[in-house]
């Protein structure tokens, strides 16, 4: 592979991505942070976690992507009823045309592409861990058989944070597992118009398919070669520790309010969304600014308050944000 | 462009922006270098005005700072990784988002992939494209302004004469108002010294300024002990006056008794004017002219001489033998001897003329010994001399105590020679003290009252125990027998008896103390009469009978 082969795969890169974001844009209006951190999720092998009110169109949002994608799609309302064969499939039996029985895996709706867990936290934990294996590792076991799960897996969950009353909240181990948590947030005025504008008339847009899998694993693959400095990996390091309560990097804030910061896998995160954001950027190098961009979505749900934090309801936001302030870039 | 060029084209980049960046540092550390050296010698300037310190020399500031600032700037400039500073440094300020930095990192690295080429590559095309005059201009700090200030504040200070510290601070400074003073009490004794007539000065005084000097240089001393060495120096200096008063009695007599002569008329005008250099001039020329005068004149001058020579004046009783000897040879027709004796009583003039001038030095040295006395008598005490003050209060009188800080003290006002202006009415102070008890109006200070305290705890029964007790032993009798009935919250500070003394120093012109002291004696009982040779006027016919 040459530079200029490179060159030309950067180019294509950024240029696929603002497609299929041009395309998203022709339904969703604003939530431009949404869907950045959506596809971004997306080619970075990650999965989403959306959170917000009802009605502010989470679920449009992942429809819309798994729309422009080319790729397969399957929606899991979660309910507390909902169990885990209801997800990853189970064996039932069968009866061949010669009359003999036997058991066959009847696949689930996680055997898809884009899955999106609509109100994840209504289901029960046993219902959730359904989707630990399947996340993390790519594949379900049933039985004693596993099956593996067609590339790209994403995995878009929503939740709301408003309705408690009969929720599940996720436990950390599977909180950990989104490469995202992204906030929606109400739209504004001048959003307002154009949502009404769109979807009050008799046709409605529609997105067309821009990206096909492809395409898709080959801007995995290009993300993943961007190559990093040390210096900016120890800032992505750096801003990481300054999580954890009980090392020397560690914020004023997050001594008083953390009690667990983020995994390495917060890291990871930080890293590989640092070198999309680098691409899309134009650029073949990660900067300190490229770390700096997804932090908040992709540290705020690894980051564990103390009872005092939670008592004086602070955000892990707040105290990202004063990590991101003290934090030194390498540089002069 | 090949992958070596690439490498290069950035490393030289880099090299220049380092360049520029360790010359802009350079000059801020100077300028804050310069800052501190120049804001440590306005403190050292300014701080001596305001308040009494000691500061070091400013030569000391400056080679310190100068030495300190080498120091910090070699440490600082011969670190590693110069050229990824460097890197950083162009990556903010030409906002290229650590493009710099990471193709710096990986070309370090030696790392060579299509991804690193194509990083490196991209780096080196922003490299060339940069404007390094722009990226890295040269940045005069601010704090040369502030340096500048500084430095013109230090003119200033340097044209505007100091006049000793604006505040003071009477507990904390004490010693450094000593150290002052006792340098400048130094100053003066060195002049006093070394100084015009210092050659003239008495030696047991000149033994004592010396030794005064060499504590006061040693550090070795106090106010009070500086007091007592002036004082014994200031005495020995005035010692000569008494023989020089002799000496001008004895002259004065000497012109009566030759006051008859034509020939010595002359000679006796010079001695009235007070001229011993002309009248030894007039000798010697009538002892040339011996030889012209005819026998009437020579046996007239031989009587006048003989009987000026009869006088009974041990000041110039060589000169006197002299003019006997002179009037000796004229009555036998010793013409040459006579003319040799007179030579001889004019040399004794000249003797006398210089003395007369080395005891006016010493009476012109006792004079600033005096000044100085009243000037460290005002002085506030020194911690240490406050302490030992204290600690002599409650415990035994020390003889310190007394002889520096209360010249006069309560026992010289109570006796009446020198009444006070705080110790009420006197008492009875020129009657005979036998004759007479002592009257004493209301105290109005502890001076007084101490006083009276102790006469009446103390009083003599008989008027012979009266004349043996001295004042001062009946002072300290009358403390030992009885406690004071003043509180020792009301003693005063010793600075008052400090002030005291000042007020009380002696300020009579040497020409008129034997007119003082001749009144004194006058008045003194019998067994304290003086020396006959001392006493002139009507104190002498009562001898000679």
């Amino acid at each position: 592979m040459t530079t200029t082969l490179i060159d030309t795969q950067v180019g294509e890169f950024t240029e696929q991505f603002q497609r299929v974001k041009e395309e998203i844009g022709k339904v969703i209006v604003g939530n431009d942070e949404i869907i950045d951190g959506t596809l971004i999720s997306l080619i970075s092998k990650g999965h989403v976690l959306l959170e917000g009110i009802p009605g502010i169109g989470k679920t449009k949002i992942v429809a819309t992507v798994a729309d422009v994608l080319h790729l397969t799609f399957s929606r899991i309302q979660f309910t507390p009823d909902l169990m885990p064969g209801d997800i990853v499939g189970s064996d039932v039996v069968h009866e061949s045309d010669t009359g003999e029985k036997h058991l066959s895996f009847q696949k689930g709706p996680i055997f898809t592409h884009i899955l999106l867990a609509d109100e994840i936290n209504r289901a029960t934990p046993k219902t959730q861990s359904a989707l630990l294996e399947a996340m993390q590792e790519r594949s379900v076991t049933v039985g004693t058989t596993t099956h593996k799960l067609q590339p790209p897996f994403f995995v878009l969950a929503t939740q709301n944070p408003l309705e408690m009353e009969g929720t599940y909240p996720l436990p950390e181990a599977q909180l950990d597992r989104f490469f995202y948590k992204l906030k929606i947030t109400y739209p504004e005025a001048h959003h307002m118009h154009e949502i009404m504008d769109r979807t009050t008339r008799r046709e409605e847009p529609e997105a067309g398919m821009v990206l096909d899998r492809e395409q898709i694993l080959e801007m995995r693959d290009t993300a993943r070669s961007v190559p990093i400095a040390r210096s900016v990996q120890d800032y992505a390091i750096r801003l990481t520790l300054a999580t954890h309560p009980d090392t020397p990097h560690a914020n004023p804030l997050t001594q008083r309010y953390v009690r667990f910061g983020a995994s390495p896998r917060g890291t990871q995160t930080l890293v590989i969304g640092g070198k999309v954001s680098a691409l899309l950027n134009g650029r073949v190098h990660v900067s300190c600014e490229d770390i700096r961009a997804f932090m908040l979505p992709a540290l705020r749900h690894r980051v564990l308050l103390n009872f005092e934090g939670e008592a004086e309801r602070i955000d892990t936001d707040t105290i990202l944000e004063a990590i991101m302030k003290d934090t030194p870039e390498p540089s002069e | 462009m090949s992958r070596a060029t690439e490498r290069s084209t950035i490393t030289a980049i880099l090299k220049r922006i380092d360049l520029k960046v360790r010359f802009n540092q350079t000059l801020l550390y100077l300028s804050v270098a310069s800052c501190l050296v120049l804001g440590a010698l306005v403190l050292i300037e300014l701080a001596p005005r305001l308040v009494p310190l000691n500061m070091p020399p400013g030569s000391v500031i400056v080679g310190a700072g100068s030495a300190a600032f080498l120091v910090f700037l070699l440490w600082s400039q011969l670190g590693g990784r110069q050229l990824e500073r460097a890197a950083g440094v162009a990556d903010v300020r030409a906002g290229l988002n650590d493009e710099l930095k990471s193709a710096y990192w990986f070309m370090r690295q030696d790392d060579s992939s299509p991804w690193i080429d194509l990083l490196v590559g991209r780096a080196a095309a922003t490299a060339r494209k940069l404007s390094l005059r722009g990226l890295v201009p040269v940045a005069i700090p601010k704090r040369f302004g502030v340096a500048l200030v500084l430095f013109g504040l230090l003119q200033v200070l340097a044209l505007v004469p100091s006049d000793g510290p604006l505040l003071t601070f009477a507990v904390a400074s004490d010693s450094i108002r000593f150290e002052r003073a006792l340098d400048a009490y130094a100053e003066e004794i060195r002049d006093l010294i070394d100084g015009e007539g210092g050659e003239l000065l008495d030696e047991e005084a000149l033994v004592l300024l010396e030794e005064a000097l060499e504590e006061i240089e040693a550090e070795d001393t106090s106010f009070e002990e500086l007091l007592r060495d002036l004082r014994e120096a200031q005495d020995a200096l005035d010692e000569g006056n008494l023989e020089m008063t002799a000496t001008r009695d004895a002259i004065d007599e000497l012109v009566e008794g030759l006051s008859g002569s034509e020939e010595l008329a002359d000679f006796v005008n010079a001695l009235r004017n007070q001229d011993l250099s002309a009248a030894a001039d007039r000798l010697r020329d009538l002892a040339e002219g011996l030889v012209d005068l005819d026998d009437l004149a020579l046996a007239d001058l031989a009587d006048q001489l003989q009987g000026a020579s009869e006088i009974d004046q041990p000041a110039i009783d060589q000169m006197l033998e002299a003019l006997q000897e002179a009037a000796d040879a004229i009555s036998e027709d010793r013409i040459p001897d006579a003319q040799g004796a007179l030579n001889e009583a004019a040399d004794e003039i000249d003797q006398i003329t210089d003395r007369r001038a080395r005891q006016e030095a010493n009476n012109q040295a006792a004079e600033r010994a005096r000044a100085l006395q009243e000037a460290l008598a005002r002085q506030p005490m020194s911690a240490e001399g406050q302490t030992q003050r204290a600690e002599g209060q409650s415990g035994q009188p020390q003889q310190g105590d007394a002889s520096a800080a209360a010249p006069s003290s309560a026992i010289n006002r109570s006796d009446g020679a020198q009444p006070g202006t705080e110790s009420g009415p006197a008492g009875n102070a020129t009657g005979d003290p036998t004759d007479a008890p002592l009257e004493l109006g209301a105290s109005t200070t502890l001076e007084a009252q101490l006083a009276l305290e102790v006469i009446e705890g103390t009083a003599p029964e008989s008027p012979e125990e009266d004349r043996e007790l001295d004042p001062k032993d009946l002072f300290q009798e009358a403390s030992r027998q009885q406690s004071s009935i003043v509180q020792y919250r009301d003693v005063r500070a010793p600075s008052t008896y400090a002030e005291g003394s000042a007020l009380n120093v002696e300020r009579i012109p040497w020409r008129y103390r034997s007119l003082v002291k001749k009144y004194f004696l006058a008045i003194r009982p019998g067994p304290h009469r003086a020396p006959g040779r001392y006493v002139s006027g009507q104190a002498r016919p009562d001898e000679r009978k």
